[in-house]
This record gives structure tokens, C-alpha cells and sequence, in this order.
């Protein structure tokens, strides 16, 4: 075919997608891979060697944070590193890009005083000493950090001082006020102890093939809680509250209030033994009831790998419900809220099963993708393994990303393949977190690779109205954490929880996105925050970011930038 | 009948004491054939006469011709009793030889006069009946097989095939040698040549299909299976159900359910059927078709645990509660100690407020999840111990 007959393919494709677009009445999304172009260049360090440490494999992470306090949502990507080789691993390093508002980012990582250390596995992102700047947790194989944001643009190593420095595999963690004092505690997810000086052989010897050992080969660790003492230093408190009780192959970490109880309960994604849901049951008590809630394991009682996850109420009853990625021919789990503690597993009746059976499921976001008011869901995959074809044919190492599109009575449905050229993309997905970058309204995505670029997906495709809402505590916490906010618009109410710290070993931005469809306002917006305040706003324009300061309702209006 | 027992070029003592075995064997083999037919028991002499035709071992030949003479004999008193082959090969498929397929293929019809006189046909023509020279190579071939000398018989299979290229019995056999040998992709194309000389040999299909699977070329595998079944006289609904397992493996989950409605009609009896279907109906978010084949399987063994299980667990995810604590108490009484059944029962007693009750089978299911992740690891630290062993060249973890 000649040139002109390409053209004429191509129109004819384009005309008879948007055909099929209009006939089916879906809006064609459209997630544009702007990396090279916005200026995050970042190629992830897995340290891939013939030993195959499992670490290897595993990382890593990424956030979204407005470190610089601009109302612009910056970038940090955690690097990993090498357990084989030290050149290797001198080549990692921590990326934090500021985000110049114009759609490009500038590494600002050497002026950061971020620095490498170790293999890079997650962080989470959260103020933690309420002075109005965000810090950051780094988690790692052997060491984590914790930076203060000094406010100049850069960050000190507190880790010492503030006593969080937990030395085993660390991965997913989040921030929360767990005993609502004012100021955000800090919750680590451990994964297995795995000691880099005997690495056992997991493969076939006579046939010269190593695999990547199976998580369960290693011993499981706790999980860490560190209360925030409030004067810069935090205790580990995992053992009085019984957080050490339990071991796991900790992996993805989601604190939000399940039980509806005003209380947050923690939640994680345990690699091939049972997911813990953490329950408070007194002050800094806690007990797991996720077999009984129905959120350890699938219908046949058997644990699935659990690597990444999220809540949201996406069916809209009000109740918290809940994902968590999976290994291929596992089917991603979805958990939906009945109430109280217990969930029922909504995987087959949500239209997510079978089309998720081929892909290894790390990242993953409820997020309104198209602004219509219901959460939608996303996958960033990519196999544990970096020969799987030699375990099963025809599985690859790098997958794609999945979207599904919520089309109302609890049902998704697959949209992928019309979720624009970023979603074709097959990579080795690690981590997943939406924010909206460049302020127009709809929600972009970061994805981690692992041993590969990471991708930054705009979000063109065309949406309805939209309200932001960024939250500034003062009784409570200063990112309101752990608050809930409940928009309605349109006659639909909607539920958010501001959580720091979800997906796999990463951050949604914390303002939270609201789609509002064809409705130009939201009639009332409800805020009530770990503190027990309440505030309310009512007939509230759209196609804003409008903050909301506790006690003092919306103090600040900015229309998106369009 | 007038079948003659193959006058092959007898060279080998062995292979001259393997035929004198096989034509005593053929004569007592061929008693109970024949008694099949005389007391009108003709499912049991059509397998028999299945088996007769299988031939891959020499001396299972001869028992064709008695099995066609008693059946033969018994066409007088022949009262239609014969419906179908399924009822023969419910559990294995029957895919016969290609030269003798159109002959079964009648006798699966009911056209039992018809079938008889194709057999004869067919089995005149058959290498084993005939004297063929390529005869004497195979049984030779097969002698030295069973004295573990591998060269010799492929040698031997090699020269029957050059002088008869049509012989499938050879053809197949030197297949089956070369995959016991660990030669899989000379076995393929061993079987790939088969299907070019003889394009109709379904058992070529079969074991090709096999052969994939075994090197994980999976889809080529289920396209071979499908066309096995598609060559099978009956019994095709284990093949289908390969086929299922395949298109599950590949998470074509669409495509499983379309395989086993096929199973399901050509083997409406097995309860497994209904059952497998109803998972992928699960599976493709289809409960209320799901709940149907589950009580197909229920109406064929009311005391089906996976059925009951199944049931129980629709009716779960419907919300039907009290429902699922009936048909989950059923499943976990019919099988004690299933974990599946216990949580999902654990999980709808909570539901209906049972919470006592409950918590007992929770702790249950805790208590078993936790040995099997210590199994599992116990496991996987002795494979990892084997082969660490294996590369350090030792032996003393094997």
C-alpha cells in the first residue's frame, strides 16, 4: 500500500472507531504518553543479575506530591538499586521532578537532598509535622528514610532523629492519624527476610533455568506502626498494638475507615498468604478480621498474591470497597462493601475477572477517568518473572496497563483498547497513581516500570465538568488525612477518603478529584474530619479546585486551567 | 470371518516367540468378545472390537477377527440395544484408527450390518491382517522396545514406514517410541508426516495434541485436540474438555465455555461436565446459567459436593443467604475438611448472623490454610535443596 492508500486506512479506521465509539455510547479515552517530552527521564535501576534476588524483581514505586506548595503536583520516583553488583548500584538514584506548571518538569533531585541509599522499594508522602510541607517516607531492602521538607525546595534526612529507620525489606506505607491526636502516624508494610548472602536456587539446575524465587521460600515479616509522638520523633508501637502479631508477605498498603466506625483500619495486600485487615479495637489496638470480613482470600478460601491496592466506594452505596491486584490466572480481586466489616468478593459480577486472568497486577487506582461521576478502575502489570515463558507459554514479562470503565450497577467494563497510546504500552508495571497534573480537571497517571522508563499518561480524552478539593487541617491533621468528604452533584453523591498512601509502593495526589458529569455545580460538599468536625459547603461551581480549610469551609477558588 | 493372522518375514527368535504369544493371547483375549456378543451384551463387544483395532503392541491385532465373528453371529438376536458408542468410550475417547474410522462411525450410527461388512473391509487392508511386510518391522521394532534397545526399534519402525508409508499402527508406534526416548519434537515430526500420508488419522491428532502441551506450545495443542475430537467416533468430551482446559490456560474464558457446551452434549451424563461449565459460566459473570449446570450435575449425583459448594456459593454472591448456608452445609458435610466449603459457609453464617457458628469454621479454615503454606514451603525449600545439590554436582538431595 502506498502512502496516500495508508492515509486512507488510517481515516478509515479512525472514522469507523469513533462509529463504533458513538454507537456503543462510550467516550474514547485518550492517555498520552508525555515522559520524554515533560522531561521525566528516569530508566529504573532493578540491578537484574543472574543470581535473581528477589528484590529484583519487586520495585519500585512512585508519587505524586506538591512538595513546593505551588498547586502544581510534582513527581517523586524511588530508584532501585543492585544486590549483585555495586557499580550497578551506584547507578541508582531517587528522582523528585518539580512540575513548572507548563507541562514540563524539572529534576530537581541534586538540589533536593534526596539521596540514594540501599535498593529503593516504595514511599508515601504526608506532613507529618504539620508545618504545611509535605515530607516523605522512602521505603527500601534493609533501610528506609524519612525526609523532612525543610521548605526551601529541599530535604533533610530525619530518619535517625524521628526513629522510623525500620531495617528489613520495607514496602508499601502510608500515613494516617491512626489515634486521631492531630498529627499523621506511619504505618510499614514488611515482605520477607530475605538474606542477600545465601539466595537460594529456585529453578531448574540441569536444565540451566533460574526463575525468581517464590515469595513463600523466605520467611515473613510483620508489619511496622510507628505512632507520631508529636515533637519530630515517633515510637514503634507494632508490638503493643498487635500490629506485630501478624506476619505476612506484606506488600501494598491502604488505611481508610471500612467499618465506618470514624476509626482507620489498615488494610494490606500480603504476597501468597492471607491480606491482614487490621481493625481497631482500643487505643492503639488492633486485631485482624479479614478472614472474617471476607477480604483475606478469594470464594475457594485460598490466598491469592496480593501485590497492589485501593479503596473507594465505586458502586456509590456508601460503603468503602476495596481492589487488590493479583498473579495471572488469579483474576484481580474486588471487594465490595455490605457494611459494617464485611465485604463480599465482587470479582466475576464486576466484569473484571476474566479480563484480568492474563496479567500480573501490581499499581491500581480507583479514579473518574472520564468525569462522569463513577470511579473507574486501573491496572499497571507486568510479570514477576522476567522469563515467564519458560513457566508457562505465552506469558510475557511485560504486559499492559488495564482500564475499565464503570458503567453503573456495580459493573465495569473493559475499555483499554480505546484508552489512547499510553495504554498500549506493554511494559513490566510496577506502580500506579493518578493526580492531575497540569490542573485541567481530569486525572493523569504515573506509572512505575520495573528496569524500565517510568510513564507519565496525560489524560486528553474528553470529559465531563469536574471539582478538585484540596483539604488544610488545623485541628486535624494538615493534609486531612484520613478525612471524608461526600460531594453531591446532580442528584449523586459520591465518596472520597483522603488516603496517603495506596496502589503498589506509591501516592495518589491527596486533593481529591470529582467527575460531575454533565452537572456545571455540586449542590453540597461535606467534609468531616478526623477531628469530628463537619463542614459543609453548599452550590459549589464546577471546573475548580476550590480548598477547604477546616473550620472555615472553602477559603480559596481556582478554575482549571484549560 | 476369514481374517488371517499376519504371515510376516519372521527373522527374530524373539519376534517369532512375540507372534506365537500373541495368537494364544488373541485366542483368550477373544473369549469374553465373543461371549459379549453371544449373550447380546454388544456395548461390551464393541469395546472389545475397539480394542482389538488399537494394535499399538502387536498381539492386540488378532482380536479383531473373533470380535467381528461373534458379533457377526449375533446380528440375528441384534435388538438395537446398541444406541451409541458414548456409552463404550465415556471416559476415553474412541478415536479409531483412520482406516477403520467410517466402520465405527456406523456402528455409532446403529448400522451394525453396514459396519461389520466396513470392518471386514478395512481390516483386509489392515498391515496387521494383511501379512504386510512392514509388519514383521514393526512387531521387530516393538520387540526391541520392550528390551529397552531404542536405536534398534526406531530403526525398525523406520523401515516399516518406507515400506509401508500408510501403515498408521508403525507410524504412530515410532512416535510413541521417540517420546519415551525424550525426543518430543521428533516425535512431532514423526506425527506431522502421519498427518500428510494419512490426513484422516484422528489418533495422530490426539497424541500430537499431547506431544504440544508437553513443550508448552499450547495453542497449537488445543487446535490439535480440536481436531482429534473432531475424528473421534465417540468419547469426544474428555478431548473437548482438554480443549477447555487449554482455552482456560490461555484466559479465553469465552472460549472454554464454548468447549464444554460441547462436552456437556456430547457426554450430557457427566456430572464433571456440568460442573466445568458452570465454573466458566462463573467465570464469564453468567450465575443464573452457572446455577443451571450445577443442578445438572446435582440431578445426575445429588451428593456432587462441588455441585452443592457452587450452588452455595451464587446464591452468596446473590445475597440469597439463607440459601447459601443450605446448599454450603450440604457441600461440607458431603465433603469434610474442604476449606472452600468451610469458608464460604463460614462467610454466609456471618451473614445470617451466625456468628458462633461461624467463627468455628474460621478457625478451621486458619488452621488449614496455615499447614498448606507450611507444606507448600516445606515443599518448595526441598525442591530448592535438590537442585542446589544437583549444582553443586552432588547427588544426596536427589
Amino acid at each position: 500500500m502506498n502512502v496516500s492508500g495508508c492515509r486512507f486506512a488510517a481515516a478509515l479506521i479512525a472514522v469507523v472507531a469513533v462509529g463504533l465509539g458513538e454507537v456503543h455510547g462510550q467516550k474514547p479515552a485518550g492517555f498520552i504518553d508525555i515522559t520524554n517530552g515533560a522531561g521525566v527521564r528516569f530508566r529504573h535501576v532493578n540491578g537484574a543479575s543472574s543470581d535473581k534476588y528477589l528484590a529484583e524483581t519487586i520495585g519500585s514505586g512512585g508519587l505524586f506530591l506538591d512538595f513546593d506548595n505551588d498547586g502544581w503536583i510534582d513527581i517523586f520516583l524511588v530508584d532501585g538499586g543492585s544486590l549483585a553488583d555495586p557499580a550497578v548500584a551506584r547507578q541508582a538514584r531517587h528522582r523528585l521532578f518539580k512540575n513548572r506548571g507548563d507541562g514540563t518538569f524539572a529534576d530537581v533531585t541534586a538540589a533536593s537532598g534526596i539521596r540514594h541509599a540501599g535498593y529503593g522499594m516504595g514511599a508515601c508522602a504526608g506532613d507529618y509535622d504539620n508545618d504545611g510541607r509535605v515530607d516523605l517516607y522512602v521505603t527500601g531492602v534493609g533501610a528506609n528514610t524519612l525526609y523532612r521538607n525543610t521548605g526551601n525546595g529541599s530535604f533533610t534526612d530525619v530518619t535517625r532523629a524521628a526513629r522510623v529507620g525500620a531495617s528489613a525489606w520495607s514496602t508499601g506505607c502510608a500515613f494516617a492519624d491512626l489515634d486521631k491526636d492531630g498529627d499523621l502516624d506511619l504505618f510499614v508494610a514488611n515482605y520477607v527476610s530475605a538474606d542477600v548472602r545465601h539466595n537460594p536456587y529456585c529453578g531448574n539446575a540441569r536444565l540451566n533455568t533460574r526463575f525468581y524465587c517464590h515469595p513463600i521460600v523466605f520467611e515473613p515479616l510483620p508489619s511496622v506502626v510507628y505512632r507520631n509522638d508529636g515533637h519530630g520523633t515517633f515510637s514503634d508501637v507494632s508490638r503493643e498494638s498487635g500490629i506485630a502479631s501478624l506476619r505476612g508477605n506484606g506488600l501494598g498498603v491502604v488505611i481508610a475507615d471500612y467499618d465506618d466506625d470514624s476509626w482507620p483500619d489498615i488494610f494490606v495486600a500480603n504476597d501468597s498468604v492471607p491480606n491482614v485487615l487490621f481493625r481497631r479495637t482500643g487505643p492503639w489496638r488492633y486485631e485482624d478480621v479479614a478472614l472474617q470480613a471476607g477480604v483475606a482470600v478469594a470464594t475457594d478460601g485460598a490466598a491469592r498474591a496480593g501485590m497492589g491496592t485501593d479503596a473507594a466506594d465505586y458502586d456509590g452505596d456508601g460503603r468503602l470497597d476495596l481492589v487488590v491486584t493479583n498473579l495471572d490466572f488469579e483474576m484481580f480481586s474486588l471487594f465490595r462493601g455490605l457494611g459494617g466489616p464485611l465485604f463480599t468478593y465482587a470479582t466475576p459480577e464486576s466484569g473484571i475477572g476474566a479480563a484480568t486472568l492474563p496479567f500480573v497486577g501490581f499499581g491500581t487506582v480507583f479514579f473518574d477517568f472520564d468525569n462522569d461521576g463513577l470511579l473507574d478502575v486501573a491496572f499497571a502489570n507486568g510479570h514477576m518473572l522476567d522469563n515467564p515463558a519458560q513457566f508457562r507459554a505465552g506469558a510475557s514479562h511485560a504486559q499492559r496497563k488495564l482500564l475499565f470503565r464503570n458503567i453503573g450497577s456495580r459493573r465495569f467494563s473493559d475499555v483499554t483498547s480505546r484508552a489512547g497510546p499510553g495504554f498500549a504500552l506493554e511494559k513490566v508495571g510496577r506502580g500506579l497513581v493518578a493526580g492531575d497534573i497540569d490542573n485541567d480537571g481530569d486525572l493523569d497517571l504515573l506509572v512505575t516500570n520495573n528496569g524500565e522508563t517510568a510513564d507519565l499518561l496525560r489524560n486528553d480524552g474528553p470529559s465531563g465538568h469536574a471539582l478538585v478539593v484540596r483539604l488544610i487541617g488545623t485541628q486535624s491533621n494538615r493534609d486531612g488525612i484520613g478525612a471524608r468528604l461526600r460531594l453531591t452533584a446532580g442528584g449523586r453523591t459520591q465518596l472520597r477518603e483522603v488516603k496517603a498512601g495506596s496502589s503498589y509502593l506509591g501516592q495518589n495526589d491527596v486533593r481529591q478529584h470529582f467527575g460531575l458529569g454533565d452537572a456545571t455545580r455540586a449542590e453540597r460538599l461535606e467534609v468531616r474530619w478526623p477531628s469530628g468536625r463537619v463542614d459543609v459547603a453548599q452550590d459549589l461551581a464546577g471546573d475548580a479546585i476550590v480548598t477547604v480549610r477546616e473550620g472555615s469551609g472553602v477559603v480559596d477558588r481556582r478554575a482549571f486551567a484549560k | 470371518m476369514g481374517i488371517r493372522f499376519a504371515r510376516v518375514a519372521v527373522k527374530s527368535v524373539d519376534t517369532r516367540r512375540h507372534l506365537m504369544r500373541a495368537v494364544v493371547t488373541a485366542a483368550i483375549l477373544a473369549i469374553p468378545a465373543v461371549a459379549s456378543a453371544q449373550r447380546q451384551a454388544f456395548v461390551d463387544a464393541v469395546a472389545e472390537l475397539a480394542q482389538a483395532t488399537e494394535g499399538v503392541y502387536g498381539d492386540e491385532g488378532p482380536r479383531v477377527g473373533p470380535a467381528l465373528d461373534a458379533m457377526s453371529r449375533a446380528l440375528d438376536t441384534w435388538d438395537g440395544r446398541l444406541e451409541s458408542l458414548e456409552e463404550v468410550a465415556r471416559g476415553m475417547p474412541l478415536v479409531p484408527l483412520a482406516i477403520y474410522r467410517r466402520g465405527f462411525e456406523q456402528l455409532a450410527g446403529g448400522e451394525l450390518r453396514p459396519a461389520i461388512a466396513e470392518l471386514r473391509r478395512a481390516a483386509s487392508t489392515d498391515p496387521l491382517v494383511t501379512g504386510s511386510p512392514s509388519e514383521a518391522r514393526r512387531v521387530q521394532g516393538l520387540v526391541y522396545w520392550a528390551e529397552s534397545k531404542f536405536d534398534k526399534t526406531i530403526e525398525q519402525l523406520e523401515a516399516a514406514i518406507r515400506l509401508n508409508p500408510v501403515d498408521e499402527r508403525s507410524r504412530l508406534a515410532l512416535s510413541r517410541v521417540l517420546t519415551s526416548a525424550g525426543r518430543d519434537i521428533d516425535a512431532q515430526r514423526v506425527l506431522q508426516d502421519t498427518l500428510r500420508v494419512i490426513p484422516a488419522s484422528g489418533r495422530a491428532h490426539w497424541w500430537l495434541a499431547t506431544s504440544y502441551e508437553r513443550v508448552n506450545r499450547f495453542a497449537d495443542a488445543r487446535s490439535e485436540f480440536e481436531q482429534a475430537a473432531a475424528h473421534a467416533v465417540a468419547g469426544s468430551a474428555p478431548l473437548l474438555g482438554a480443549v477447555a482446559r487449554l482455552a482456560s490456560g490461555a484466559a479465553d474464558n469465552a472460549g472454554a465455555v464454548d468447549v464444554l457446551r460441547r462436552a456437556v452434549a456430547a457426554d450430557p451424563a457427566n456430572a464433571e461436565w456440568h460442573r466445568l461449565l458452570a465454573g466458566a459460566y462463573l467465570l464469564e459473570d453468567h450465575p443464573d446459567d452457572a446455577l443451571a449446570e450445577f443442578a445438572a450435575a446435582l440431578r445426575i449425583d445429588p451428593r456432587d459436593a462441588d455441585a452443592h459448594l457452587g450452588v452455595g456459593q451464587i446464591h452468596l454472591n446473590a445475597g440469597r443467604n439463607a440459601e447459601a448456608v443450605d446448599a454450603l452445609r450440604r457441600a461440607a458435610e458431603l465433603k469434610p475438611n474442604s476449606i472452600e466449603a468451610e469458608y464460604a459457609l463460614a462467610t454466609a453464617l456471618t451473614r445470617v448472623g451466625n456468628g458462633r457458628e461461624a467463627a468455628r469454621y474460621f478457625e478451621h479454615v486458619q488452621q488449614v490454610q496455615r499447614q498448606r503454606q507450611t507444606d507448600r514451603r516445606r515443599q518448595l525449600l526441598l525442591d530448592i535443596q535438590r537442585e542446589e545439590a544437583a549444582l553443586r554436582g552432588g547427588s544426596a538431595a536427589r
